[in-house]
């Protein structure tokens, strides 16, 4: 059973490896055209699930209004993906913005910070 | 989540963006109405064409028509075992289509009172002929939505 299940995800990885591969070029379109300023860009890249929208906010130097209004677009454009959280919902980026070369600004807010992801979150998302 | 479940969000995300970019040329065709992207956009699969036409104002048949030549420019999934009405395959942002910056279709004139006048706005407005003529044999296919 546990085989089956190995050899399963084994099969989506390269699937997904695959459509990676063909569908680069119009996800990277997407990402540029619509992420069209830095803030924007940072806004995108720290919403990993984990943040919430008024964490963001501060790290991007903007409103928590601002942040969720983007979401509610990129959501609309099959950028972003839902995430029930306790109290609300939050958005998950659905790419990495390194994976497509594109440049990720540094968080605006450095005189404190209170969570260490906020500054140091370079690392790409788990992606082959 | 588990590494099955994130590998097929992956997925999804990637084949939705590649679909909506390869549907564009053919969605701007089609949907190159205000009425009609408002139709599209309340396509949830659940919702009844009676109900569209009662938040759109656009007649039932018109929008059964409509219906059809969505499905077959591939934008729209007729019903099926998941869902009881048609489905939005994609938003109008993922078409890259603006509510705002589309055209109203040409309003229906009242009918008029004399004869030549009769004929020479059946001439000029197909569209409500369209509604008309279609609007008894729509009326029980929309039941069934």
């Amino acid at each position: 059973m546990e085989q089956k299940t190995s050899e399963q995800t084994e099969i989506l990885r390269e699937i997904l490896k695959w459509i990676k591969f063909a569908g680069a070029k119009e996800v990277k379109s997407m990402l540029l055209a619509t992420l069209d300023n830095e803030q924007k860009r940072l806004i995108y890249h720290l919403s990993d699930g984990d943040h919430g929208s008024l964490e963001i906010a501060k790290a991007a130097g903007t409103s928590d209004t601002t942040v969720r209004r983007h979401w509610a677009a990129w959501a609309r454009q099959g950028i972003v993906e839902p995430l029930k959280v306790r109290g609300g919902e939050r958005y998950r980026k659905s790419f990495g913005l390194e994976d497509f070369g594109i440049e990720v600004p540094q968080p605006k807010v450095s005189e404190k910070p209170t969570d260490a992801k906020l500054t140091a979150e370079t690392e790409p998302r788990d992606r082959p | 989540m588990s590494e099955t479940e994130r590998l097929l969000n992956d997925i999804r995300a990637y084949l939705r963006i590649s679909a909506a970019a390869a549907s564009r040329t053919a969605a701007k065709s089609v949907i190159d109405t205000y009425e009609k992207a408002l139709v599209y956009s309340k396509l949830d699969g659940k919702i009844t064409q009676i109900k569209i036409e009662a938040d759109t104002k656009v007649p039932q048949p018109t929008i059964s028509i409509w219906l059809s030549g969505l499905v077959q420019a591939g934008l729209v999934a007729p019903p099926d075992q998941y869902n009881n009405s048609h489905r939005a395959l994609f938003t109008l942002q993922e078409l890259g289509i603006e509510l705002g910056t589309l055209k109203k279709r040409a309003k229906a004139k009242p009918i008029a009172q004399s004869s030549s006048a009769t004929v020479q706005q059946a001439s000029t407005e197909p569209q409500q002929s369209i509604d008309q003529k279609n609007s008894e044999s729509e009326k029980s296919g929309a039941k069934n939505q």
